[in-house]
């Protein structure tokens, strides 16, 4: 059984948990295995099989981007993260561009526009 | 001073003659703004003179009539992007927000914020074109501070904007406030209730810049095969690469980012501002355009590093650190992503703390977007937790560097994060600090203080490709990716040969462009002669296998039989058998032709680094000026493979850090003008301000290197800002919680002025 460290922001999704023991070959099935007991943790740490870009996984207590396929030893410890690099990354709504006056109007510009 | 037994490495620990370094000094290298091509046309950039206005229009048809101007973009130029989260080595963003930053869409969100470009046959055509570009603003109130922009009736930067809670869910009301973190661990109340010692603060810092010489540049030729080269003063063309790819929505492979010498970054020259706009306008007119900026542009339109409001407080029983409890708000500029986790995370790293809460707070404020600035977030954050540690350590009549000893961290204590730390070097570098002739030495005289301060850094690791090539004349062209900023050239080179077993002279390195090496990561994080340097190892490996599986094919032997050592071969079992690097490397096309090795890293384990800081000052009372009279460094280098390199490593980042603590800040007017927006207002030590910085390289070697490095460029300006409170804090007996400590405030504090 690997040990997984959930950092303080999702242990709401644990019960307050802050240590579980979990069972799996690779990090991917480590996420996996911890979101059958804190349900929606795996959603919260991988985005379109890659875990996502604000968050980091230190294994030994080495932090790195790790993928999914990286190997865990039984006795291994995978701690979860925030990135060094911070930042939100969160969504935010397209506004409306602002109105553009110029010659090329005159040429169905696109906003990809041709040479003047 | 080295804490194990070194390896008899014959480069590494060596002084050589940096391979560009005659270039440089007869001003021969080629800088951004030394590119000339055929045709090539120069632009200019209209710049928003409102910290926050909506822009109603823009009407560019009068500059595009104008004799000379040859094309004309604005945001609506750029194709829409995705949310996409961009890692750009030191920094998150989205493209989204990135694409908004390189030239404004809706709004303008800082004086400076770029509003448009036009290139022309020559750039006063250029300048006189932005003049009659006509932009309808609807002036709005700035928020220039966390305070003002944290308050719930503020204006808002982004009214679509929402505060990504620690949960992970997004608040109810629009916010200033991107993103609030949350450590927490322990029990805070009931170290509190049996504390010998409790104190707290609150502590400001101001924006500011790195200061790093040459201005930003760019040059974009978008050919006519639909393809893009870019000439460009960056820390990583890669990261540029990628940031093109994105923004202009092109597939990477017809990128082409060619970097240019660099003259400074520390962090400031990752992200990117003028090569998109110079790309946009070269598709428009056909033909290679350049954009620089001058110095008012770099202070109003780039990333400096943020400014902040801290509150923290620390709990002491028997000696020791018990509870430590901290917030911290950062400026992020006018987009998410400020430094704040990285300074959260930081911070307490010296230390072994059991009970303890940390919030950070991202907060977008109208100040230009910050960037990555030498060991991001940590100075300010230590700026506030190395005062508190001082201010206990009085209180307990602890010696500062004897409390910081009592506590410190050591392999096994766990960070905030719950990581535990692997083997590091705090203990050994507050030793040696302790131990050193300034601290041996007493302090004497009115006026005078002595402070110290311990700092941490993580440290990166990331992407390193390398390509060896052997020539025939014993000699080896080294290509790698990674922008030589502090010497990297010759810390990487010095790494090959010592792999090789050879002389130093015989490496000649190349940085390449993005068409002609493998990935690289950017110059950042303190990354390149740490991995950069394994990737150049690995390479150096295989061209060994390559030499060794040659010379079998010569004697007629099994590769098993033969053993690569001191720069040559020689068969293990008949001793008439031997050949020298140089006389293997010559028999080349007749054992099969061109020997070239390589070596790829994603390197996982680069080993952080501690600095601990001893500096005196004396401060005038009448005047308030604050001289630095002699400051220590010691850090914790792994292995210093160029012990001159990392020596200006570790002075570099400590005269900056001195700027930092007693001058430099971006001045603000209401209005959201930074009104000190030249080298003669922004105020950066000189040589003649500074005494020699005496430097203690401590060596505690690195597992995870194959010699031992950590990186060395970031953690050197962690400490300077609360060793020097500390010291004039010792000096008058004032405890300084903003920063700088200059003339004025020092002035005003002694003498209740305020």
């Amino acid at each position: 059984m690997a040990t997984v460290l959930i950092p303080s922001p999702l242990r709401s999704l644990c019960a307050g948990a802050a240590i579980l023991e979990v069972a799996g070959a690779t990090l991917g099935e480590i996420l996996r295995a911890v979101d059958v007991r804190c349900p929606g943790f795996y959603e919260r740490a991988v985005d379109e099989g890659r875990l996502r870009p604000e968050l980091s996984i230190a294994l030994n207590g080495h932090a790195f981007r790790y993928g999914l396929t990286e190997p865990i030893a039984p006795n291994d410890e995978v701690t979860i993260v925030p990135a060094i690099g911070g930042g939100d990354g969160q969504p935010v709504l397209e506004v409306p561009r602002q109105r553009t006056y110029s010659r090329s109007d005159h040429d169905q510009h696109d906003g990809h526009g041709c040479a003047i | 001073m080295t804490t194990t037994e070194k390896p008899d490495y014959k480069v590494i620990g060596t002084r050589p003659i940096r391979p560009d370094g005659v270039e440089k000094v007869t001003g021969k290298a080629l800088y951004g703004a030394d590119i000339h091509l055929p045709d090539l046309v120069q632009g200019a950039v209209l710049r928003s003179p409102h910290a926050h206005a909506r822009i109603v229009s823009i009407d560019t048809s009068a500059a595009e009539a104008m004799p000379g101007v040859l094309a004309v973009v604005t945001h609506n130029d750029l194709p829409v992007v995705s949310n996409k989260v961009m890692d750009m080595g030191e920094g998150i963003s989205t493209a989204s927000d990135m694409s908004k930053n390189v030239m404004a869409a809706d709004k303008a969100l800082y004086r400076g914020h770029a509003i448009a470009g036009v290139a022309a046959t020559n750039v006063h055509d250029a300048l006189t074109a932005i003049e009659a570009i006509k932009v309808e603003y609807e002036v709005l109130p700035p928020v220039l501070n966390v305070q003002d922009a944290m308050r719930e009736d503020a204006p808002l930067l982004d009214e679509s904007r929402h505060t990504k809670t620690p949960a992970g869910e997004l608040s109810d009301n629009a916010s200033n406030v991107a993103a609030h973190n949350r450590f927490e661990g322990g029990d805070l109340e009931a170290a509190y209730a049996e504390a010998d010692i409790v104190v707290e603060r609150e502590f400001d810092t101001k924006m500011v810049h790195q200061g790093y010489i040459e201005p930003h540049n760019g040059t974009a030729n978008w050919n006519s095969d639909g393809t893009l080269t870019v000439w460009t003063s960056t820390q990583g063309a890669f990261a540029v690469r990628s940031a093109l790819s994105e923004l202009l929505q092109l597939p990477v492979s017809r990128v082409r980012v060619i970097p240019m010498e660099i003259g400074g970054g520390f962090g400031g020259k990752i992200g990117l501002y003028l090569e998109p706009v110079a790309a946009l306008l070269s598709r428009k007119c056909g033909r290679p355009v350049q954009l620089t900026m001058d110095r008012t542009d770099v202070f109003q339109a780039t990333g400096p590093t943020s400014g902040g409001h801290m509150k923290g407080k620390l709990a002491v029983k028997d000696g020791k650190i018990t509870a430590a409890e901290v917030s911290l708000a950062f400026e992020a500029g006018a987009f998410p992503g400020s430094p704040v986790m990285a300074g959260a995370m930081c911070m307490l790293s010296p230390y072994e703390v059991e009970n303890f809460k940390v919030d950070a707070y991202d907060v977008v404020v109208n100040k230009p977007k910050v960037a990555a600035y030498r060991a991001p977030g940590a100075p300010n954050a230590a700026f506030c937790v190395e005062q508190l540690i001082d201010e206990v350590a009085r209180e307990t009549g602890t010696d500062p560097l004897q409390f910081r000893l009592n506590n410190s961290a050591s392999e096994g204590s766990r960070m905030i994060t719950g990581v535990a730390h692997p083997r590091i070097g705090h203990e050994e570098t507050v030793e040696a600090a302790a131990s050193s002739d300034h601290y041996q030495s007493p302090i004497e005289g009115p006026n005078r203080g002595r402070g110290v301060a311990s700092g941490f850094w993580f440290n990166a690791g990331m992407q390193s490709s390398v390509i060896a090539s052997v020539n025939p004349d014993g000699t080896v062209n080294l290509i790698e990716g990674s922008t030589d900023i502090g010497g990297t050239r010759a810390s990487l080179a010095m790494q090959l040969a010592e792999t090789l077993g050879i002389e130093y002279d015989s490496i000649r390195p190349t940085v390449a462009d993005t068409d002609a090496v493998g990935h690289n990561d950017v110059t950042g994080g303190s990354r390149t002669t740490y991995a950069s340097g394994q990737a150049v190892y690995e390479a150096g490996l295989d061209v060994q296998q390559q030499l060794v599986a040659r010379a079998a094919q010569l004697w007629e032997c099994e590769a098993e039989d033969i053993e690569y050592a001191d720069g040559g071969l020689r068969h293990t079992s008949d001793s008439e058998k031997t050949m020298t690097f140089a006389e293997i490397a010559g028999k080349q096309m007749e054992t099969g032709g061109p020997i070239q090795g390589r070596g790829t890293v994603m390197a996982r384990t680069p080993g952080a680094a501690y600095g601990v800081h001893v500096v005196d000052v004396e401060v005038d009372p009448d005047t308030g000026k604050v001289d630095i009279l002699r400051y220590t460094i010691a850090q914790d280098v792994g292995t210093a493979v160029h012990p001159a390199y990392v020596e200006g490593q570790m002075q570099g980042g400590v005269v900056q850090g001195i700027g930092w603590a007693l001058n430099e800040e971006y001045y603000y007017g209401e209005d959201g003008r930074m009104e000190n927006a030249s080298f003669l207002d922004y105020r950066m030590p000189t040589s003649l301000d500074l005494p020699m910085i005496d430097t203690i390289i401590v060596e505690v070697p690195n597992p995870g290197h194959p010699f031992g490095v950590r990186g060395v460029g970031e953690v050197p300006i962690v400490p300077p800002l609360a060793a020097i409170a500390n010291a004039v804090h010792d000096a008058t007996g004032h405890r300084f919680t903003e920063l700088p400590i200059s003339p004025r405030q020092v002035v005003e504090e002694l003498h209740n002025l305020q």
